[in-house]
């Protein structure tokens, strides 16, 4: 069953004079139940795509196109005070930079309460005893003492398990993490990682996933998405697009991750489209070893290359 | 000390001394007695988390900070205690590339005026001479003509540190220090900037040391590896021994985080994995430094100092149970440290 619905999402950014086409009519189904990775590089969308979800997009930004469908409900048609009910009770979000996204002037355990009483209402005192059990569900040692501790007093690691512990309390059906290790260290990442999987299952929760780093998601997810320059090159599960890929575009990438064993370390020659332009054609055509005329002339479409496999390149 | 050595360090020791909220001073060993050397046309990766002291290692040796204790020798020469008139025919024979290249740039200046002013040290040119050896360099970067009059936010960040490696080599070094140069650039143009330094090495006998956290990158780049924790250097070796026969639980915790994909993987993320975060020691523990993280960790670990000693011809490890870990194939089993870890991989219900 589909549980998130992507319809040609197009949303642009206005900085200054010029127009940032951020994304360019992205299309993809999330199934429940189902760890959903979204990997892309900086620029290509994967970020824009997970905040749209929770229209949580900065003022500069435009939705020009398109629908978020969320168990049959168009998550951009919602008012605000609709949408308050579904954020953080059904779908939460982890971000990026944990430390920064949580509130410096209020206990970590103080925020977490509030996320619940809001959700839940119970007394206050209900509410925090919720929030110390789920930092100690989270791996968090001496949870009541912790609870009181303001977020300058976590580090790294620890911060980015709060925050999960505040996706926790409300047992969200959806949770969307973005770039949740980016800033760890790579010993840390993957214990937060373990803890995002771990939380997951026993919410019985669709995950989604939104990482610069194919070979840290293909340790979770079982779904994958590859975005480049704001469109969904590749889609399928994780077999699928890391041992059979399809797109050009996704096996330069695997090979930069995986390596070779020549001498030198592969790379994708060329850079990313400017994404104030609007082009005709892939967006990759530029950097394709398999480059054709037709590339330069008209924009692929994602189809289906085998059961549940979608590329969008002219040739796969 | 034998001819074809760059760059010696001796027992280097850099103790910080920071003031807590209750005025209380406390001092942290960043560099713990480390001694490391590098040869000519040669590459050493030093491995390591934040805090490990990578890069005030780095910054002592461009002279940017002082030593409390140690030696560095540059080509023979002690650089500590010169003064910056002595110390500055040097600074054109040590190079240094900083990890973000957004903010190693200034502003104001064009790529050109930038590259130019690196060379001020080199009196024997003339401003011509400069300006054809700066869109020479840019050349060998592979970034054609028009990049000299770009400023810094015109530019991609491969781009950037394309340049930033330009810079360095602009006074003609002999050594580049190069701290985490890919890590703020996507994993697709990552490979261009080392096999750039690849390539140079090859053609110059340049040497480098580069700091990364990011075993991918090191597998190509490093021909020497030291892997440090907390100051101090726990395993050191030819690349290939410190890739494939990892001695110490901390390398073999790399190892399990970052090479993902390979098909040993699944047995090292299981026995690999450390508990908790980094323990930030008082100076009066003289145990492990990992002791409450390892896995392997048994009472010894928390009372004896660990020596770096050969457990293979030029390998060394800092803990003693290397040899029997080895053999033993690396056990599942959990050590004497159990009670103490810090944050859990202890799971409690909801």
């Amino acid at each position: 069953m589909v549980l998130v619905d992507i319809q040609n999402l197009r949303v642009q950014f206005h900085i200054g004079r010029d127009v940032v086409y951020a994304l360019r009519g992205i299309s993809m189904q999330i199934e429940r139940g189902t760890r959903t990775a979204i990997v892309g590089e900086s620029g290509s969308g994967k970020t824009v795509t997970a905040t749209s979800m929770l229209r949580l997009l900065p003022p500069t930004a435009r939705i020009t196109e398109g629908r978020i469908l969320f168990q049959g409900t168009d998550l951009l048609a919602l008012d605000e005070n609709e949408l308050r009910r579904i954020r953080g009770s059904k779908i939460c979000m982890v971000f990026q930079n944990a430390a920064a996204a949580l509130n410096p002037l209020y206990p970590v355990g103080q925020q977490i309460a509030d996320v619940y009483h809001h959700h839940n209402g119970g007394s206050k005192r209900e509410a925090w005893q919720r929030a110390v059990e789920v930092l100690a569900a989270t791996g968090i040692p001496h949870p009541e003492v912790r609870a009181r501790n303001y977020p300058f007093e976590y580090s790294g690691g620890m911060a980015q398990r709060a925050m999960i512990a505040m996706a926790l309390v409300c047992s969200p059906q959806l949770l969307i993490a973005d770039e949740p290790t980016s800033g760890l260290d790579v010993t840390i990442q993957v214990q937060v990682l373990d803890l995002i999987q771990d939380v997951v299952e026993r919410l019985n929760a669709t995950l989604v996933l939104i990482s610069h780093d194919i070979s840290l998601v293909s340790a979770i997810c079982n779904r994958v998405i590859v975005m480049y320059a704001g469109t969904v090159m590749e889609a399928g599960t994780a077999g699928q697009v890391l041992e059979h890929p399809a797109n050009p575009y996704t096996i330069r990438l695997l090979e930069c991750f995986a390596g070779t064993d020549g001498e030198e370390m592969p790379y994708i020659p060329g850079r990313v489209p400017d994404l104030r332009e609007q082009w005709q054609g892939c967006c990759f055509a530029g950097r394709c070893p398999r480059a054709q005329d037709i590339c330069w002339r008209e924009s692929p479409a994602l189809r289906q290359v085998e059961p549940g496999h979608y590329s969008s390149c002219h040739f796969s | 000390m034998t001819a074809d050595v760059v760059l010696s360090i001796q027992n280097a020791v850099k103790v910080f001394t920071m003031r807590r909220r209750s005025l209380k001073r406390v001092s942290m060993t960043a560099v713990d007695d480390v001694s490391l050397i590098v040869r000519r046309g040669e590459t050493v990766g030093l491995v390591g988390e934040s805090g490990s002291g990578k890069s005030t290692l780095g910054r002592a040796i461009l002279r940017l900070l002082d030593l409390d204790g140690g030696k560095i020798l540059f080509e023979g020469q002690e650089i500590q205690g010169l003064s910056e008139r002595e110390f500055r025919p040097l600074r054109t024979k040590l190079q240094m590339v900083f990890q973000n290249p957004a903010t190693s740039f200034n502003p104001a200046m064009t790529i050109g005026q930038t590259l130019v002013d690196a060379m001020c040290l080199s009196r024997h040119l003339t401003l011509k001479q400069k300006e054809q050896r700066a869109l020479a360099l840019l050349d060998q970067m592979e970034l054609d003509e028009r990049f000299v009059a770009l400023y810094p936010y015109e530019m991609s960040g491969g781009q950037l540190q394309r340049v930033a490696l330009a810079r360095a080599l602009a006074p003609g070094p002999d050594f580049i220090f190069l701290d985490e140069p890919t890590a703020a650039l996507d994993m697709s143009i990552r490979g261009q900037i080392i096999n750039l330094l690849l390539s140079l090495q090859r053609q110059s006998s340049l040497s480098f040391i580069f700091v990364s956290h990011d075993l991918r990158v090191i597998r190509y780049i490093a021909h020497y590896v030291y892997v440090m924790y907390l100051g101090q250097i726990v395993e050191a070796g030819p690349k290939h021994a410190v890739f494939e026969t990892p001695r110490h639980p901390y390398t073999r915790a790399l190892l399990a985080a970052t090479l993902i994909g390979q098909a040993e993987r699944g047995e090292m993320r299981r026995t690999g994995m450390l508990a908790g975060e980094v323990i930030q020691r008082t100076p009066d523990f003289a145990g492990c430094k990992l002791y409450g993280r390892c896995r392997y960790a048994t009472e010894r670990c928390a009372h004896e100092p660990q020596a770096l000693r050969t457990v293979a011809p030029d390998h060394w490890v800092r803990c003693w149970r290397a040899e029997e870990l080895a053999q033993s194939g690396w056990p599942a089993e959990s050590g004497a440290a159990k009670e103490e870890l810090p944050t859990g991989s202890q799971q409690t219900a909801v």
